[in-house]
């Protein structure tokens, strides 16, 4: 998929380097931010009279049983996400090796609305890499801590939230619009599961005081899982063959590739053994499959506890079985991102059970105190005298100081959750990559200050050109080959590029390219060139040609080695830039090799040389 | 055998290399010729782009695909050049481009012109003439832009230095004698509107060329039985060459004019009817003399040869070879081509020579007069510039 990845290396040490960097200064930014809560919790609560604290925040609201098992399991799940968010590979590899293989088998529509969000990613790595593991880890924290009532739905309405982005960009709608959709490979996606819960979590109290709640939960669990079972047992899938001819099914052939990934030996043992048994008993085991999701859907549509209760503990084991031998416990191997289906369809289950069981009891605690924030201040917290402007400060503090623990925890994990925000949508707002995937691809720039070797060559329309002549102006130079068929002209974009940042300071800038080719140097080859770069109406820009001694001198001069190949091969030359300020001196040389060339790279050098030549610009 | 004639008559002339490198190494200033036909121009058709030119007594030259790699751009074209009277090859590339988007050729007396197709993102053709084997590759301002089409004749060089090329989107240009720029001339879709291209239902260019007398010559694909797409340019505009076609949509897929004779190959039919013969017009395209037709087959085309003697050659999949030895001849089924052979060359004496590449060696092996097999004669060890166009 096209700008679907920087090109670089998932393991590129200057990404991550970077990326481990931003999460060290978020993470103290963010303990920093916990210890002064806590101090100024515990301060608040000892300036408050006794009876006052103890009274309001003590009281947590009877909170039903599912929706403390969907709260705190979906709560662990998120903040186990965002630790696998922090794989040192995940800023630079998430789009390549996770999102596009995901996507690769969907529709083009798909493809296109998952490449935005990759190339998105790919722009700003390490804002996108390290946004993704606050996100996630303030989600689960403010999950879990969260008491029950509003603080708890609005976490269930946030996790949501994010978990249907996860589950568009991230999983590319699970892949149920790809062939080859399985419960067993983990459709309809890990990431939907998610949003069911928290949609379930954000539900008011009301809606958990009767077993219909739980029953729908299970009945749509149970359609689900019928579906699935017809979906399995549909011929022509791959899935009732074990091996035919040689080549594997489709379960056998999954089981295969998980197999293969790195992960402990034991495990990978585990796989290829239940590989090479699908692969003797395809069809065995595929009945087994539809048999047990069949019947397991029949059970739960069912409604009847004395069928859903052997059901949910025969699932158990199965989902077990499925999750180990087929999906490899979801995140071993490559850059797992989520531990996969299993787990979050069995907290659903689990929860929707417990929700037809076991009904909370009726409150015994008064509304008014079951959410502390909405607790109105006490009138004797404030002065009788001070005017409503002077109350609000003392409100706040009272309401702060009544607030329980777990709503302070729960308050701070939400700032977590924007800390992780802020900067991916400050990004987003960006149209231009990080400079630092640059960087990583060739280096810092340098910094030099010394007289820029003259030149006297001829420009594209035949004027003579020398570097007195451009005297005043910033010179943004490079050396290209006009008939190159790679590097150059991914070079003369990101020139172009960078001439489009400098917006009005471009007047000041002039674009240079010097031929880099000792046989095809001809003014008639610089035109062609200009021409398939659509760089002929750039009235700053200037490809300078000449005699091949005229040639040679520059190149010697500017450290420019042009070496014809043998047999076909293009000529190479070197990839540099040079920033040359208004008096002729060289200010900063950029190796300029422009690795793989893809919009994310090429949009990043664009920024770093346009960044160069507004820090000479700013400095003359 | 079938002879045609035709209302006109073209003077030969002689073809000199001499011209085609003044044209290449012509002054700045020369421009590529641009594209003024947005929305008329459709893309030229695709044929194996492996060939040799040669004749008896002249320098052979020929076109191979070397590298091996499953990846396009790390396979690069070749080309290799024999010395008038020399048994043995060489590598003869011209150096400064890079060749993976393929090599096209065209005889220009004992030298030869070569284009550079477009490759990764390069979008024009470069090109270099060189005067012989011996000689060192002349690059000028000449180029070809949009770049050049993916058949083998889709550049020709003609008296005086004029030069005639086919780009990939179907535009005919033109250098004309004396002059350095290629200049557009015509394209597929304005040549199909004219009179002689809705006579034959052309569909797509396939080869370029000059006649004996210096006129352009267009070849293409025609849908109406009984016509072949070969139409002469003359006094701006196009007239059928009066070549014969077969039944059923017949294709010019082999455009060759040497001492005074043009030679054309006709590809017809479809699926395993599919067959190939050769025409020849010694008359300044008045008469034309048909082979018996070989059969082919659709898609088993590795290659095809056209000689200076009006010989031809084909290379077909399966490591089959067809051979004919000019007017008057038929075609002959060669012994079994030895393995990976991309194309056939003749050797000084007018011996057939089967150039198997196999990764970065080339292997020639020549053909025993009296069917006494194929032995090796040589084996050429190329240094593939694996990696420079990553």
């Amino acid at each position: 998929m096209p700008g679907m990845n920087s090109g670089l290396s998932n393991t590129n040490p200057v990404l991550v380097a970077a990326f481990r960097s931003a999460l060290l200064h978020q993470g103290l930014l963010a303990a920093a931010l916990l210890a002064v809560l806590s101090i100024a919790w515990v301060s608040v609560r000892e300036w408050m009279p006794s009876a006052s604290r103890a009274g309001a925040g003590g009281q947590p609201t009877a909170e039903p049983a599912a929706v403390r098992l969907l709260r705190i399991g979906f709560g662990v799940v998120w903040i186990f996400d965002g630790l696998l968010q922090a794989q040192p590979a995940m800023a630079a590899g998430l789009p390549s090796s996770v999102i596009a293989p995901t996507a690769a088998a969907s529709p083009h529509w798909v493809q296109t609305v998952v490449n935005w969000a990759g190339t998105s990613w790919s722009y700003h790595p390490i804002e996108a890499g390290a946004a993704a593991v606050w996100i996630q880890i303030g989600i689960g924290a403010w999950l879990i801590a969260a008491p029950a009532g509003r603080w708890a739905r609005l976490a269930g309405l946030v996790s949501a939230g994010w978990g249907l982005v996860v589950w568009i960009f991230g999983e590319a709608f699970g892949g149920i619009f790809a062939p080859g959709l399985s419960i067993l490979f983990g459709a309809p996606g890990a990431a939907l599961f998610y949003c069911v819960a928290g949609a379930l979590i954000a539900l008011p109290e009301r809606a958990w005081t009767t077993p219909t709640l739980g029953r729908r939960i299970l009945a749509g669990t149970g359609l689900f899982l019928v579906g699935m079972a017809v979906l399995q047992a549909w011929p022509g899938r791959g899935f009732w063959q074990g091996s035919t001819h040689g080549t594997a099914g489709s379960l056998a052939s999954m089981v295969g590739s998980m197999a293969g990934v790195s992960q402990p030996r034991w495990l990978a043992g585990w796989l290829t053994a239940f590989q090479s048994f699908d692969a003797g008993h395809g069809f065995s085991v595929n009945l087994v499959i539809v048999i047990v999701l069949a019947a397991l859907g029949a059970a739960l549509l069912s409604g009847q506890p004395r069928f859903i209760r052997p059901a949910l503990a025969v699932g158990a084991v199965f989902g077990l079985a499925v999750w180990i031998l087929v999906q490899d416990l979801g995140f071993l191997g490559g850059l797992g991102t989520d531990p996969n289906s299993v787990i979050p369809l069995g907290l659903v289950c689990a929860g929707g059970y417990l929700a037809m069981q076991r009904l909370p009891a009726p409150a015994t605690v008064p509304a008014a105190l079951a959410e502390p924030a909405a607790v109105p201040a006490e009138p004797e917290a404030a002065p009788e005298a001070a005017s409503p402007a002077q109350r609000r400060p003392a409100r706040l503090a009272g309401a702060f100081g009544r607030a329980s623990l777990r709503a302070v925890v729960a308050g701070w994990a939400a700032v977590i959750v924007l800390i992780g925000a802020g900067p991916m949508l400050a990004a987003q707002a960006s149209s231009t990559a990080d400079p630092i995937i640059a960087q990583a691809i060739d280096g810092n720039a340098a910094p030099l200050d010394f007289a820029a070797a003259p030149f006297t060559l001829t420009d594209q329309n035949g004027a003579t050109v020398s570097l007195a002549s451009l005297h005043g102006k910033v010179i943004l130079m490079t050396f290209l080959d006009p008939v190159c068929t790679s590097d150059c002209p991914i070079i003369a974009q990101e020139f172009r590029a960078a001439d489009r940042l400098l917006g009005n300071q471009a007047a000041r800038v002039e674009l240079v390219a010097i031929v880099a080719n000792p046989v095809y140097r001809s003014v008639a080859y610089t035109r062609a060139f200009d021409a398939q770069e659509q760089l002929s109406g750039l009235p700053n820009w200037l490809f300078l040609t000449g005699s091949l001694p005229a040639l040679q001198k520059v190149w010697g001069s500017y450290a420019i080695a042009a070496q014809i190949l043998p047999a076909g091969g293009m000529i190479a030359h070197s990839d540099i830039a040079y920033v040359i300020d208004g008096n002729g001196h060289t200010r900063t040389e950029l190796d300029f090799d422009p690795g793989p060339g893809t919009a994310s790279t090429e949009s990043s050098f664009a920024v770093e040389l346009s960044d160069a030549a507004r820090r000479v610009l700013g400095s003359g | 055998m079938s002879a045609v004639r035709t209302a006109r008559r073209i003077a030969a002339a002689r073809i000199g290399t001499a011209g085609a490198i003044a044209v290449l190494a012509a002054a700045c200033g020369s421009t590529s010729a641009s594209d003024g036909s947005h929305g008329t121009t459709a893309p030229a058709p695709s044929l194996p782009l492996a060939t040799a030119i040669a004749g008896p007594g002249q320098p052979g030259w020929a076109i191979v695909p070397m590298g091996g790699s499953s990846k396009d751009f790390e396979n690069f074209w070749e080309l290799f050049a024999r010395p008038a009277g020399s048994p043995t090859w060489k590598l003869a590339t011209p150096p400064g481009v890079a060749s993976n988007g393929g090599l096209v050729m065209a005889a220009s007396g004992p030298g030869l012109v070569t284009g550079f197709r477009g490759s990764q993102d390069l979008t024009f053709s470069p090109l270099a003439a060189i005067a012989s084997p011996a000689a060192t590759w002349s690059q000028g301002s000449a180029l070809v832009s949009p770049g050049l089409a993916s058949v083998p004749d889709a550049l020709a060089s003609g008296p005086h230095g004029a030069m005639i090329a086919l780009t990939s989107t179907g535009q005919v240009q033109l250098a004309a004698p004396g002059t350095a720029t290629l200049t557009r001339l015509t394209t597929e879709r304005e040549l199909a509107r004219t009179a002689a291209g809705r006579a034959c239902g052309l569909t797509a260019l396939t080869a370029v060329g000059f006649a004996a007398g210096g006129t352009p010559l267009l070849a293409g694909t025609c849908t109406r039985g009984g016509s072949a797409g070969l139409f002469a340019w003359e006094q701006g505009g196009a007239v059928a060459a009066g070549l014969p076609g077969q039944a059923g949509p017949t294709s010019v897929i082999g455009l060759e004019t040497a001492g005074g004779r043009t030679t054309a190959l006709l590809q017809s039919g479809s699926g395993k009817a599919a067959t190939v013969l050769a025409a020849w017009s010694a008359s300044g395209l008045a008469d034309w003399t048909s082979s018996p037709a070989v059969s082919t087959g659709a898609g088993n085309l590795r290659s095809q040869e056209m000689w200076t003697n009006g010989g031809a050659a084909l290379v077909l999949t399966g490591n089959k070879g067809e051979a004919i030895s000019g007017p008057g001849g038929s075609w002959q089924s060669l012994p079994a081509l030895p393995a990976h052979t991309v194309t056939l060359a003749l050797g000084p004496a007018g011996q057939l020579q089967a150039l198997a590449p196999a990764g970065a060696s080339l292997s020639v092996w020549q053909l025993a007069a009296g069917d006494g097999g194929w032995s090796r004669i040589q084996q050429i060890q190329v240094t593939v510039p694996y990696g420079s166009s990553s």
